[in-house]
């Protein structure tokens, strides 16, 4: 066996025939643990959890061994309470920020990102109530069942086109927190963001895509 | 009765327009409510504010309505991909280099 050759000392500790490892410090139930059966139990379900936010086979794939890798090494700390399943997608969730993260910083802040006066025009008013929003641009009832327009695929191209429209940076923190569900405190320690950058992002998403929303798929209703 | 009722509305909208801070503040907070919990003061201004505001009500309302549709959005591309699965090259590559390190991380757990 090639393994055999690779590691000839770890007998003890290791059944080289299946890469089955008894641990010693461990509790009992999870004191033995396959990690090659991870391969056929997890990895589709973790490969699809991965291309779904990578949106790239071949990088999903790299994510995917790196989290198996980094599984072994925390097996000890493993106490089996979660399913197997929910450990796994636990440490590939952290490969995914971590991922990310690289990326991201490849893409500064930009000043405008946290720039705000672009919504400046809803909230001006010829009258003395300063600041409250404007009649013609204020949000005005979408007039439709939401779940009615969930059932619809045009509703979510529309919803992907207003997406595409934000800035770069603006669309990758907001779909972190929005889609992937992620922490705000996560999202700021990944990306090195202030808490109020990231709230300041966060707005500013909301409002554009309300607002291309509004515009583009419940003004025709 | 209605027309009492509908001048004390009058009344606390006027009140909480001019008093409180603006929509344009009062949608930052509404926001910020979605990604943290907002301190008792800012909840209650809010609340306040969204009283007298209908637009303001709709703006949060609308904001977690684009965030119920991402999610869904999202587990619909992921039923998309159920398809997708590891060729059995990556498998198998995976299950050698699992073998491999877990003999090694044993043998060295062992020193």
């Amino acid at each position: 066996m090639m393994q055999t050759e690779t590691v000839p000392f770890a007998l003890s500790k290791t059944n080289m025939q299946t890469g089955e490892i008894v641990l010693n410090q461990v509790p009992k139930q999870a004191a033995r643990i396959d990690p090659t059966a991870w391969v056929d139990d997890h990895g589709d379900f973790l490969f699809r959890y991965a291309v779904a936010r990578l949106r790239d086979d071949s990088i999903a794939e790299d994510v995917v061994q790196e989290t198996l890798l980094s599984a072994i090494q925390s097996m000890g700390s493993y106490s089996g309470k979660a399913s197997e399943r929910t450990w796994l997608t636990s440490i590939l969730k952290h490969k995914i920020i971590d991922h990310f993260r690289r990326s991201v910083r490849e893409i500064p802040i930009d000043e405008s990102d946290t720039d705000l006066s672009g919504f400046d025009k809803f909230f001006e008013r010829d009258d003395e109530w300063k600041n409250h929003w404007n009649n013609d641009l204020q949000p005005y009832d979408w007039n439709m069942s939401p779940e009615a327009a969930l059932q619809e695929n045009e509703f979510f191209m529309v919803l992907q086109n207003c997406m595409s429209k934000l800035p770069e940076r603006v669309a990758g923190v907001f779909a972190l927190r929005e889609m992937d569900g992620l922490d705000s405190t996560e999202i700021c320690e990944a990306l090195c963001l202030t808490a109020a950058n990231f709230w300041v992002i966060m707005h500013r998403a909301r409002m554009s895509l309300r607002r291309c929303m509004e515009l583009n798929w419940f003004k025709k209703a | 009765m209605n027309i009492v009722f509908r001048k004390l509305q009058r009344i606390f909208n006027v009140a909480v327009w001019r008093y409180l801070p603006p929509c344009k503040e009062i949608v930052r907070t509404a926001s910020d409510s979605l990604d943290r919990k907002l301190s008792v003061r800012e909840s209650v201004v809010m609340r306040l504010h969204l009283w007298a505001c209908l637009p303001c009500v709709r703006y949060l309302e609308q904001s977690k309505y684009i965030r119920d549709a991402l999610h869904e959005y999202d587990d619909r591309r992921a039923s998309e991909l159920q398809s997708k699965v590891l060729s059995d090259e990556t498998r198998e590559r995976l299950k050698d280099l699992l073998k491999t390190s877990a003999g090694l991380f044993a043998l060295f757990s062992v020193f």
